[in-house]
Parts: C-alpha cells; structure tokens; sequence
C-alpha cells in the first residue's frame, strides 16, 4: 500500500487526484477516496462482496452521521442477501460486471440515490452523513440516503412563552423545522427554497415564501442579499441576520427573529419572507416593521377586546420604558414648575439629601438594573430568582436608606425595567433600552426640550429606516388607514380581512 | 443605506397626495400662527382681525391654486425648472433666487423663533445658539434621507400638531366671548384691509 502511494504521489498532486473522475476500477477508486478521507477515525470502509457473483463493492459512511438501519436493512440486506436468490438472470451479471441502473433501480430499496462523479465530490457527500457505495465495474460512487441526523425534541420555545397558542418550538435541524412550516396548513404554494452559505464549512439555509401572496420583486432581494454572503462559517441565524439586514447602524432590529412556527408561518400569510438555517431554532422574517415588535401571536388567539387592551398597554409600557426616566429627570431637574405643587415638594423633600444631580442618580439605579439582568440571565436556572431578589430588594432598599437615591428615583427605575419587560420581542426591547439612556443623556442636557429633540431625532431615523424596501415604520406611515386596524388597536377578526398592503400585492382580500 | 442597497424602494423624491397635504398643514401650522394675533392686531387696531384672517385665507388659497395649476402644467418639473421656461432664463432664474434666499431667511426666522420660544418657556438662561445647534443637527440628519423621510416625519407630528392645536383652541373656550367680535367693520373697510399683508403672509409660507 505503500508502494502504491508513493507511486500514486509521483503520477498526480493530491489535490488533482481528488478531482480526477472515477475509473470504474475499484481498487485504485477505494484507494482514492481513502486517501481523500480514510485518515479520519470515525470514517468506516465496509468491503464485500455482491451476493453470490463475486463482484467487489464497499460503502463508505461516517459513523454515528449516516443511518445505520438503512445501511443494515437497505443497502447490505439488498446487495448481499436478496441479491443471490433472485438477480442471478440479469444479463450484466451473467458477464461478470453489475450495471448501475439495474442496482439502482430493481435492488436498492432506498428513496434518496445520486451519484458522486470524483473523490472529492464524495468525501463532502459523506463526511456530512451519506452513506458512498462504490462498485466494481461502475464508474460513478452512488450516494445513498442523506443523515440522520442528531436532534432534539420539539419543545415548547423557551425564549417565547405563550398563554395561549401552539406549544411547539423550532428545532435545531432544518429538515423538521420546514416540515414543521408544512405542517402548519396544507397550503400548496408555500414554496421553500435551497441555498448554501458559508464558504468554508457550507450550511443549509431555506427561504420560505408563499407563491401567490410574497411580492416577487422581495423574494428576489432576499435571494440577491443571501447571495451576497460571503462569510467562512454561519454558526447561527444571528449571522445572516447581520449580513443582510439594511442598516448596520442603527438600533433597531430590521430583521425579526422567532422560535415560533406559527409565528412564522401567519408572517408568511402575510407575504413576508422567512429564512431558516440548519442548526438553529432561530428562524428569521422579512420584511419587519416596527410595530410588529410590540406585537404577539397571543394577540390573535385571545378574544379582541383583551387582546385590544394589552397591546395598547403594550404600546404604553414601550413609551414608559422608553421615556419613563428621561421625563423624570427634566421634570425634577429642570421644570419643577410644571409639577402640581404638592408633588413637587414631596419629590424635592424625598430628594433632600441625595448628594447626586437627578441624571447620575438615574444612571446608578438604570445601570445596576442592567447589570442585575444580564447577571441573572448567565446564571444556573435555580440561582436566578434569588439573585432577582438580593439585587432588586437589597440594593434597592439599601441604596435609598444610605441616602444615595431618593425613592421615587426607586419607582420610576423599576417602573421603566417591568416595562422594558413587557416588549414582547427580546432584540426589540434591548433597542429600547439603550435608547432610553440616550434619551437621559438629552433630558439631561436639556430638559424637556431635550426630550422632544430626542424623540425628533428618533422619528426621523425611523422614518429613514427600511426593512428589505419596506419602510420600518409601516404601516404608521405613510398613512394607510386600513391596516391601523391592527396596529395600536386590534379589531373583531370579522373586521379585520384584510392583508397590510406594504407587504403583500397580489390579494388583497384574506380568503376566509 | 449602509451595505445592502435596496433595489425595490420607492424612487427618491415622490411623495403621496396625502404626505404633501399634511406637509402643508403643519406648514401652516408653524410658529406663525403663534404670532398672527398679535401682529395682525396691531396693524388693523380694531376688532375686525377675524375678518382679516378669512381675507387673508383665501388669497393664500388663490395663490396656492395657481401654484397647483403651475405644477399641473408643468409635472414632473419643479418650479426652478418651469420659471425659466415661462418668463425666460434670467428672471426666472432671478425669481428662483429670489425663493431660495427667502426659504433661507424664513428658515432661520422659524428656528430663531422655536429657540426664544424653548428658551422663554423651558429652558431659562440656555444661550440660544445651545438651543439651535442641535435641532438643526437633526434637522440635517433628516434632510439627508430625502424628501420622502422629511414628509413621513411630518405625517408622524401631524396628528400631535392637530390635537395640541385643538387642545390650546379648546382651554380658551371658557374666555370666549361672541359679543368681542362687535363691532363688524365699526371703522370702515380700510383697517381691515392693512393687516391683509400680515395675514396672508402667515398663511402663505410657501
């Protein structure tokens, strides 16, 4: 064997050798591919014989990768076993050879067979879970089955708890998270196409969109930005979200993220876009718009008028979590006289002994807050809540009996952070709150005044902001008043029929 | 637009029907009317303002129909374009100057207006150069998204514009007195044409 390489190293380069097409000779193509991966452990060779004829052949899988029932059951009960008792009449055969069709279409019992033409081409085939036969006599290596994969239950999504609604989340494999999408309504034109991203170690990605409903000009955007990736390696969906969204800079999500199938797929009876990624439950959608990120799938499951009711206290906790200490501030530190008088002097009688100007009071609390989240979000789940408590109550407490922070600076931060907590998209509450600390930095500075050139300044980057051609904030503006009705408000389900036009161009009567 | 151009947005440069109405309003809408009633008095000096208001309401109206029966004339041409055409190229071009220098000056007078405003009411003793320096940093910014983000801002104040406008309107309600308005041309017609200038210039910031 020896001998052979070193003989083989002065005939071709290895990497030529790779791409050389298949003889149809079997030892010097075994030869190849092991050389193109027989050095790794967990590759096996399994040589034998065609039952009964004295042909060679030999499959070649990745342990623990490819599926071992089929390579049992399928391909070695077929080929050695089966094939003696009835097979022996077929004219290749009888010559000695075995003809690829024949094994292709009357022996092997397995759905999924292509076909791999060099060394190369099958060593990626099986070193992501393919199981390579190869044949005496046959010059292309078939490729049977594809992994199996390893994955974990379905469970309900842990970043997007529902009350009421679909308990099932997205898992890490593609393959049940598009038959998840299917599954969702037997709908013949939802369409789910392939791509590869990744330029070194390539991974699947889908995009799903329905026929008759997604606008074509956006499925060709989404197809032309995930071209254009060009990235070594895609761990999670994070990546193609960063890769593709419009501004890198801004602070809002253009892309929304999800866990959730039916969240997924009413976004696509929307005519929006989703992209899914092998080997995350993360999937994305596209476009977004602003007001989608203070919206949940709830919205829709429960009766209109609670639902109607949360999510204006919704729209309200995001202007609480938003504005809440930046309007504290200018109020105590600039405009007392706008206070009704009573309050005024309780604040300023509370605030009587805290050394700090109203900002760094705000920051201190604001800050620790932060801290306190990200803390308790790293830690072991049983620890969580207890360290809610010691931070939140202790320091809380503690910190205004020092004298350090007046209480009220205690209401509003706590206020702001339940509010905070109410967006029910994570990515989307993070935006609002780093902006709310821009927005104290304004009331700070200016007051009242400042409040309202931050909230300008906000207006006009939102404005400016597209989400894959879509205006961020659709449908606030441009004003389209139809779809208001489900947008600060949610109207009877009977009144509500029909699709946001932004999105959606073809149909614009929901069929039901 | 920063990476990813979009190739499916909308041209840069067109509005809707409805962004250049609400661009108008809130145009209207501006510190001017803060200072109509004053202003407006003080040339007339009898209780006939009201009337002068209407006056001076429906010249602006005239006004604005020709400007829309321009446009008509000419789309997809801007008025710079079109002046020239009608009265030749050097009054025309003498006339778009003339529009630009007073977009420039109504422009500093709107935000040296805000600022005394702001300063007067909400920030005592902040130089005014602090209060002007960033709201024109953002009024940068915006410009720089072209026209179509400047109009969806607007459409974002406009119904705030609308309901401080109508709130403010309303508080007065317990002061209004019907009888204020008498007498109705008690000193003749030619009052109430002096302030018409004033009037319809407030109206007519176009």
């Amino acid at each position: 064997m020896k001998q052979h390489e070193n003989k083989e190293n002065n005939t071709w380069n290895a990497a030529q050798a790779s791409l050389e097409p298949f003889t149809g000779n079997f030892a010097l193509d075994l030869e190849r591919v092991r050389k193109e991966i027989g050095h790794n452990s967990d590759v096996h060779f399994r040589e034998f014989q065609i039952g009964g004829t004295g042909i060679c052949a030999a499959i070649i899988f990745v342990d623990g990768l490819s599926d071992k029932e089929l390579i049992d059951k399928h391909i070695m009960k077929s080929l050695m076993m089966s094939f003696s008792e009835n097979h022996h009449q077929e004219p290749s055969i009888v010559q000695g050879a075995v003809s690829k069709e024949y094994i292709k279409n009357q022996v092997l019992t397995i759905g999924e067979v292509t076909e791999a033409r060099h060394a190369k081409e099958l060593a990626s085939k099986i070193l992501t879970g393919s199981t390579a036969l190869l044949m005496d006599g046959v010059q292309n290596a078939l490729i049977l089955g594809r992994t199996k994969g390893k994955s974990r239950n379905m469970e309900e999504p842990s970043s997007e708890p529902l009350v009421r609604g679909p308990r099932l989340g997205f898992t890490e494999s593609l393959r049940d998270n598009t038959a998840l999408l299917r599954q969702q309504g037997g709908n013949s034109n939802l369409s789910i196409l392939k791509f590869q991203v990744g330029e070194r170690s390539k991974k699947e990605l889908v995009i799903a969109y329905m026929k008759d409903l997604a606008d074509p000009a956006l499925v060709e955007e989404v197809r032309e930005r995930i071209k254009k990736i060009n990235i070594d390696d895609v761990p999670e969906s994070g990546y193609v979200e960063q890769l593709i969204e419009d501004n890198y800079l801004s602070p809002f999500p253009q892309v929304q993220n999800t866990e959730r199938p039916d969240r997924v797929y009413s976004a696509l009876m929307e005519g929006r876009v989703a992209i899914l990624l092998d080997g995350t439950p993360f999937a994305l959608i596209v476009p977004v718009s602003l007001s989608m990120m203070l919206h949940s799938p709830e919205d829709y499951y429960d009766r209109w008028i609670p639902s109607f009711l949360i999510r204006l206290l919704r729209y309200f906790a995001a202007i609480i979590s938003l504005f809440g200490p930046s309007l504290y501030i200018s109020f105590v530190s600039f405009h007392q006289g706008l206070i009704p008088t009573k309050l005024a002097l309780s604040i300023m009688g509370t605030r009587e002994g805290v050394p700090f100007p109203a900002i760094i009071e705000a920051l201190i609390m604001e800050v620790s807050i932060e801290i306190l989240r990200e803390g308790g979000l790293r830690l072991p789940r049983p620890i969580g809540p207890a360290m809610g408590i010691v931070g939140g109550l202790v320091i809380g407490e503690a910190a205004v009996q020092a004298g350090i922070i007046s209480p009220i600076m205690v209401i509003v931060v706590a206020l702001t952070a339940i509010s905070s907590f109410a967006v029910p998209q994570y990515s989307a509450g993070i935006s609002f709150r780093m902006l709310r600390f821009v927005a104290m930095f304004f009331a700070a500075v200016y007051g009242l005044y400042g409040v309202v050139l931050f909230f300008l300044f906000l207006c006009s980057h939102l404005v400016r902001l597209k989400s894959f051609g879509v205006p961020f904030i659709t449908p606030v503006v441009p004003y389209r008043v139809s779809d208001w009705k489900d947008l600060m408000i949610r109207m009877p389900l009977v009144k509500m029929r029909r699709f946001r036009k932004a999105i959606q161009k073809k149909d614009s009567m929901r069929k039901g | 637009m920063k990476g990813n151009k979009t190739s499916m947005s909308s041209p840069k440069g067109q509005i809707t029907n409805s962004q250049a109405a609400v661009i108008l309003v809130n145009y209207i809408l501006a510190a001017g009317i803060l200072t109509l009633p004053r202003t407006s008095v003080e040339k007339v000096k009898t209780p006939d303002v009201w009337i002068t208001v209407i006056l001076g309401g429906i010249i602006a109206m005239i006004i604005g129909l020709i400007i829309v029966k321009l446009n008509q004339r000419y789309p997809e041409k801007t008025f710079y374009q079109y002046s020239q055409e009608i009265v030749g190229k050097w009054i025309g071009g003498f006339l778009s100057l003339l529009i630009i220098g007073y977009f420039f000056t109504l422009s500093a007078y709107e935000v040296r207006t805000m600022a005394e405003v702001t300063g007067l009411f909400l920030l005592e003793g902040t130089p005014t150069w602090a209060i002007i320096l960033p709201f024109i940093w953002i009024g940068l910014y915006l410009i720089t998204g072209g026209i179509n983000a400047i109009a969806r801002l607007f459409e974002i104040i406009f119904p705030i514009t609308i309901i401080i406008f109508l709130l403010v309107a309303f508080l007065s309600l317990g002061i209004f007195e019907i009888d204020n308005l008498r007498p109705v041309l008690g000193l003749g017609v030619v009052p109430t044409l002096k302030g018409i200038k004033t009037t319809t210039l407030a109206f007519f910031r176009l």
